[in-house]
């Protein structure tokens, strides 16, 4: 049990980053994200003598996240959610959350993607993924998982490339 | 520019992003999921049979009593645990709170508190006040100051990004919690020029919740508030709360020394703020100050509870404009006094 333990903690010292950063591009929300990796670590280590013999056990944390949002929006459709009025704009410079530290030009582009691209450029830029393990991890075909990368990188550069030149000009 | 340069500048953003949760709470969960799927079923629908047969019924205060929608447990070192289940009967629950040596007044949302009464915010009896998440149209919820008031006297606000339909309990039979309290310290001690004053607002996810005194200190000593002349807890409200979170409550706090203006941070709430701070369009605010009359509890506060005849008539007036928007008619129309009303909540039913 105690190796057992290690190496989940191993595992999850590695991979924890990874995981919240391909989760967050998902879910657009940090505090979200973060909940959701925590617990879908929470029931890889439930379930560590599975997971841990998992190919990519990584992506198996990933697409439970995935999961536990979509059950958690299930759960959640009828409750009633406004706009966050104080969390950033009345903090002082530097007292923002965490994610207002990613530059909002990239989080946009990357939130004007369609979530099934979103996922596929998560999954292959953060977990460096294969073509193959991201189509099974999102349950698609591989030549989907090509295509959306494909509309995914040309949008970005779309979005991002015209503002990077401008600023090289400059 | 190629690939690798796009790649690389939609990486580079999110090399600040890093997950900080500790390893051994997330074991700590795994090992609390694994108990959880080996419950035999037999033995859960019997739980459950269990649990039904008496659930719904809050009873009294005794320490170490399991209840079926609360429980009060006062604890050896003189700490009052709170769990909530259900959100049922407010009123016992407030008995059995102050019972416990805790001047609380409890509220539900959607449910009416019959011992707690409106109560002008800018009256200098005020000690109390508690700021209900508005819900209803798209409107944020906002948060003020009363227009006159005590010299020295702070009156605080709180802002709730985010609500949770009344009504609609979590499942699992887990009850998410918020607690909103407040106090103006002078009024508590009776001493002038106060220090500062409090408000605290503690989302507690993952319910059922636990807080006592103990964890108001806790989150206070982190921040830069006096906390002798706070008493705590003075004001207490539940409601259901929309974020399920594994993690516990935890607060940061602004570098601004106190009470210039200052911020606490509790999980992702701004939790303290101060007239100094209250933004523009304060007029609208939907403030819900409640007073409880002395007659109500003996361990209640009972500093003059009188109001101006100008701060009446100034409150009356803007009464009328927030009856108007936020409440209903019939909660308006059966409003004499010219207090205020009474937590805003755009769907309230009388």
């Amino acid at each position: 049990v105690g190796t057992q333990r290690l190496d989940f903690a191993e595992f999850y010292r590695g991979s924890r980053d990874d995981c919240l950063r391909t989760v967050l591009i998902s879910v657009g929300d940090q505090d979200t994200a973060q909940e959701l990796v925590a617990e879908a670590f929470a029931r890889a280590c439930a379930s560590w003598r599975t997971v841990g013999r998992h190919p990519a056990p990584a992506a198996w944390v990933v697409r439970t996240a995935l999961n536990a949002n979509i059950s958690r929006w299930r759960r959640r459709r009828r409750e009633v959610s406004v706009p966050d009025p104080g969390v950033v704009t009345d903090l002082p410079a530097g007292q923002g959350p965490a994610d207002s530290l990613i530059e909002p030009r990239v989080k946009a582009a990357l939130m004007r993607l369609p979530a099934r691209q979103r996922q596929v450029v998560a999954l292959r830029l953060f977990l460096d993924l294969d073509t193959g393990r991201t189509a099974e991890v999102l349950g698609i075909a591989p030549g989907t998982v090509t295509a959306h990368l494909a509309r995914a990188i040309a949008a970005l550069r779309h979005d991002l490339m015209p503002a990077r030149q401008e600023e090289t000009r400059s | 520019m190629n690939d690798d340069t796009l790649i690389t500048a939609v990486r580079e953003p999110f090399t600040g992003v890093h997950m900080n949760t500790p390893v051994e709470q997330i074991v700590s969960r795994g090992r609390a999921v694994r108990a959880r799927r080996r419950i035999p079923g037999m033995a859960a629908a019997a739980a459950g049979a269990a649990l039904a047969v008496t659930a719904l019924l809050p009873a009294g205060h005794q320490p170490g009593i399991r209840l079926a929608a609360w429980t009060v447990a006062k604890q050896a070192d003189g700490t009052v645990h709170v769990t909530i289940r259900q959100l049922r009967d407010p009123a016992d629950l407030q008995r059995q709170l102050r019972a416990d040596g805790v001047p609380a007044s409890v509220t539900f949302f959607g449910q009416q508190n019959p011992s707690c009464r409106d109560y002008p915010a800018a009256s200098p009896g005020l000690t109390r006040l508690v700021i209900s998440p508005y819900q209803g149209d798209s409107a944020p919820y906002r948060c003020g100051h009363p227009p006159v008031g005590p010299a020295g006297r702070r009156l605080l606000c709180t802002r709730t990004p985010k609500y949770h339909t009344p009504g609609t309990l979590p499942r699992r039979g887990q009850q998410r919690v918020s607690m909103t309290t407040a106090t103006v310290a002078d009024s508590i001690l009776s001493a002038p020029a106060p220090r500062g004053a409090a408000l605290v607002a503690i989302r507690h996810w993952w319910a059922p919740a636990r807080l006592g005194t103990a964890d108001w200190r806790s989150v206070l000593a982190s921040c830069p508030v006096d906390t002798s002349r706070v008493k705590l807890p003075v004001f207490l409200r539940f409601s259901s709360w929309p974020t399920a979170s594994g993690a516990d409550s935890f607060c940061s706090c602004a570098a601004h020394p106190f009470p210039a203006a200052w911020h606490l941070r509790v999980g992702r709430v701004i939790a303290f703020t101060t007239p100094d701070h209250a933004s523009a369009g304060d007029e609208q605010v939907r403030l819900g100050p409640c007073w409880v009359p002395p007659s109500a509890s003996s361990s209640w506060p009972s500093a003059g509870v009188t109001q101006p005849a100008a701060v009446q008539a100034q409150w009356a007036n803007t009464s009328s404009k927030r009856c108007r928007g936020s409440l209903s008619t019939n909660h308006c129309r059966g409003r004499t006094d010219g207090s205020i009303p009474g937590p805003g909540r755009g769907k309230e039913k009388d």
